[in-house]
């Protein structure tokens, strides 16, 4: 029945979602460049260039899994269809990390490119994950710190932060953080920052490496999980917090489940590669639009479709390289889609506004 | 039409029951107890600020007591989880959200058979609907006369409507204990009359329906109990004609009272002298 959902049906979507991943996976390992480095050509491979397409093609999918399922957390937890998985300031927050990181590391960078060391190379471009992750955690616990209400109100309202302080405070740090990353581009020398902005605009780079990938899977699912257990919850959390401790639901640890999942996912993305828009707040929106607001649905949907998005955007920039200097970086992709859609939903919201006589969606 | 089995009877208790929004603040409630009994309708009047939705948060447990306790069956209800309290105690809000989502009416009703099925304070377990719970559902949305709207988004509901919607998510949570915050507001005179003869069964089953409202013909006429409060305070505690009087409720609310012998109450502003 239409409003309802049985183990049967969930199985299923579960299934369809798995294969239609897979099946994109199969379809984008074909694709690739010719000899000539220019035209896109259709064809199975050879060993060596299969073992790296793969790990890319798993870090792309990886990396939409996470961020669509972020989006999905972060909608719910803000009750706002348009939460994205960086309006906390995660992707702010890790941006200034790597700019940190460039600015300690900047010497070595001259080094290695005057000795030409590969070794050195590979370790400045891999421990670039590590600030990313250390500045995207600092700024998720500052967000959710300064959110918190003060100890004695918490104690007789058992809400926890709400979401309007938690948006609030996303968007003060996310500008902190912003005013951070033009006072260090002022101090990082000249010839890094080229790397910086390649960093900034997400683009996912061909030596992912197994290790890489499944540390960042396992912290993925570490967020994924509970999300997953918490999912009909989640549905009752996105009405007002009265009706929902009326239903059963502790409000304030399903907040913080919402925060530290969806934190957690974008971390696991943010390892792998850096900023990429829009995948977290289209991909659960066109499921929406596809199955309706149940979490139960969504949760699963989302991720994957999350991953097939980026299997997609990310092979059409590989194919596309020999119409542009270069690989585009997949960020750009996202966003040159996702903007217009972004634009078209909120022109569809405020039609659906006047005349459902609500804004939701 | 068949009938979902109505639950084992409960009592509610609030024992010298106090709130206050911060420390420094003044109480919001100030040492409240009373008692309920099975069957009973309860009206909880008084002027604006008095503590009424106050007292509906705490007893949903949203808000936690500053002091006091409040007694389910004689368990305290901060011992209880959030999923055993919502079993036995559901809630009417007075103006329901439409939520961020456009989930439909269904959707919304069987939210209330969550807690039936989930624990880990009602976020671990996926909840699947069993059989009973789409009768549940489809029966109360037959009662609230919102059936028909059950495949429509709750965005595109008029206000009335989702209170209906409101009433019919409570009576799906099929629980001894019903809590209403002016739950008439909105509606149309048709489903007001409709709604006092459900309550009136659903008491006439031994649950037991608290009912916060502004409206004192109405808890005139359905409650059996008032709870007359002022200023966090409980003044007074008994069946409508012993409390409310003129010489209860002029020096609170500031009017006219008069009360006539087998008449409805009738209420005028005081002409000052």
């Amino acid at each position: 029945m239409k409003g309802a959902i049985s183990p049967a049906a969930y199985a299923r979507l579960w299934a369809i979602c798995i294969l239609l991943a897979l099946a994109v996976l199969a379809l984008c390992l074909f694709v690739g460049v010719g000899s000539d480095g220019k035209s896109p050509i259709l064809a199975w491979p050879s060993a060596d260039i299969r073992q790296i397409r793969i790990l890319r093609l798993l870090a792309a999918a990886l990396i939409g899994f996470a961020l669509s399922g972020a989006g999905v957390a972060l909608q719910a937890l803000l009750r706002n269809p348009l939460a994205d998985p960086y309006i906390l300031g995660i992707s702010s927050g890790s941006s200034v990390g790597v700019m940190f990181w460039l600015l300690i590391t900047g010497p070595l960078w001259t080094t290695a490119a005057a000795r030409s060391s590969p070794l050195l190379q590979h370790l400045l471009t891999q421990g670039q994950a590590l600030p990313a992750l250390a500045g995207a955690i600092v700024t998720c616990i500052l967000v959710y710190v300064l959110s918190w209400p003060r100890r004695r109100e918490a104690a007789s309202g058992a809400t926890g932060a709400d979401p309007l302080t938690l948006l609030l405070v996303g968007v003060v740090l996310a500008a902190i953080n912003g005013a951070l990353l033009f006072l260090l581009n002022s101090l990082v020398p000249q010839g890094v920052r080229a790397d910086f902005f390649n960093y900034m605009t997400g683009a996912i780079s061909n030596d992912t490496t197994w290790l890489g990938l499944a540390i960042a899977a396992i912290i993925c699912l570490a967020g994924y999980v509970p999300l997953l257990a918490a999912s009909a919850a989640l549905n009752i959390g996105s009405l007002s917090d009265l009706e929902a401790a009326s239903l059963g639901i502790h409000i304030s640890r399903l907040r913080t489940l919402c925060f530290v999942s969806g934190a957690v996912m974008t971390a696991a993305a943010i390892l792998l590669a850096g900023p990429i828009g829009f995948v977290g707040l289209i991909c659960p929106h066109i499921c929406r639009l596809l199955l309706g607001p149940d979490h139960r649905k969504l949760l699963v949907a989302a991720p994957f479709a999350g991953a097939i998005f980026l299997l997609l955007t990310d092979t059409f920039v590989r194919a596309s390289v020999g119409l542009f200097h270069g690989e585009l970086a997949v960020g750009v992709v996202t966003a040159l889609l996702g903007g217009p859609f972004f634009l078209l939903l909120l022109k569809r919201r405020s039609l659906w506004g006047s005349t459902a006589g609500g804004g939701g969606m | 039409m068949p009938t979902v089995l109505a639950p084992a009877a409960a009592t509610l208790a609030a024992e010298n029951l106090s709130f206050a929004y911060a420390p420094a603040a003044p109480n919001a409630l100030s040492d409240i107890s009373f008692t309920t009994r099975p069957g009973e309708i309860i009206a909880i009047v008084g002027p604006n600020g008095c503590g009424k939705s106050t007292l509906l948060r705490l007893l949903v447990g949203e808000l936690l007591p500053s002091a006091g306790r409040i007694l389910l069956d004689s368990t305290d209800t901060r011992r209880l989880s959030r999923t055993a309290l919502a079993r036995r105690l559901a809630l009417v809000p007075q103006l329901a959200t439409p939520g961020a989502f456009s989930y439909t009416v269904r959707e919304i009703v069987l939210m209330a058979r969550h807690a039936a099925h989930a624990g880990g304070g009602g976020m671990l377990g996926l909840s699947f609907e069993t059989e009973d719970d789409l009768h549940a559902a489809d029966l109360a949305m037959w009662s609230a006369d919102v059936h028909h709207l059950a495949d429509r988004p709750i965005t595109a509901l008029s206000g009335g409507e989702r209170q209906r919607v409101a009433i019919a998510r409570a009576l799906a949570q099929n629980t001894p204990l019903l809590l209403l915050d002016e739950p008439t507001t909105a509606l149309d005179l048709y489903h007001q009359l409709d709604l006092l003869d459900h309550l009136r069964a659903l008491a006439a089953q031994s649950r037991t329906l608290l009912l916060v409202t502004h409206d004192l013909h109405l808890a005139d006429t359905l409650a059996t109990r008032i709870l007359l409060m002022d200023a966090g305070h409980l003044l007074a505690d008994g069946p409508p004609q012993q409390i409310l009087t003129p010489a209860n409720l002029e020096p609170i609310y500031h009017v006219q009272v008069t009360r006539p012998e087998n008449a409805p109450l009738t209420f005028s502003r005081r002409t000052t002298p």
